[in-house]
């Protein structure tokens, strides 16, 4: 599972709020610059969002990421 | 590690009235000042490859500038507040958003402060244009 696709899983579950935005921000980007300059900068901002969140969040660890992932199978 | 004093000052407040001027110009299109929120996403930027400059590999690293260099230029921001549909409907759908959360998850004192900087700062560009 890449950086991205583990961020986005992450955001979903306990951030839902951070999730929308970032979507929001994708339809922005896109109308100004296109869809693979949307979809490519909302990629960029989940790869450091996991690195961030593995880095700075204490309720969630490195491990618990790794189990959400396993248990889903990916 | 981020020290929390680099944080607060250096990270939450410039994040916070970030959030509060996109919030404003998306709200009033008047109020739009493009320099302002350059300002503060250009401190977001500085202080967030700062430090994420010590965990991020190379590549990550020139992909993080690349897409913070993107989304803090002046071209990038002056096109988000035209006004022209398709655009401003999804603006303002990502200002109302920002709207309720900064209103359910932003403590009350928090928000009084940025208010209070954003309307000095108001303030003070009323005083400069005032000529009477």
């Amino acid at each position: 599972m890449t950086n991205s696709k583990v961020g986005r899983k992450l955001l979903e579950e306990i951030a839902p709020e951070a999730f929308s935005l970032l979507n929001s921000m994708r339809d922005v980007v896109t109308i100004l610059d296109g869809r693979p300059k949307g979809t490519e900068m909302k990629k960029n901002l989940l790869k450091i969002a996991v690195k961030i969140l593995n880095l700075y969040n204490s309720t969630i660890s490195p491990l618990q990421i790794q189990t959400t992932c396993s248990d889903n199978g990916q | 590690m981020i020290t929390e004093e680099v944080y607060i000052h250096s990270l939450k407040l410039p994040i916070l009235r970030a959030w509060s001027c996109y919030v404003d110009f998306c709200e009033m299109p008047f109020a739009v000042d493009v320099p302002i929120l350059k300002g503060l996403m250009d401190e977001i930027a500085h202080h967030v490859l700062a430090e994420m400059s010590k965990h991020l590999s190379q590549k990550n690293l020139v992909m993080l500038t690349e897409t913070l260099d993107y989304l803090c230029s002046e071209d990038t921001l002056t096109r988000v507040f035209k006004e022209e549909e398709p655009l401003t409907s999804t603006r303002n759908a990502s200002a109302a958003l920002l709207r309720k959360y900064w209103d359910a998850h932003i403590p009350k004192m928090e928000r009084e402060r940025v208010h209070s900087i954003q309307a000095e700062n108001s303030y003070q560009g009323e005083k400069k244009n005032d000529w009477t």
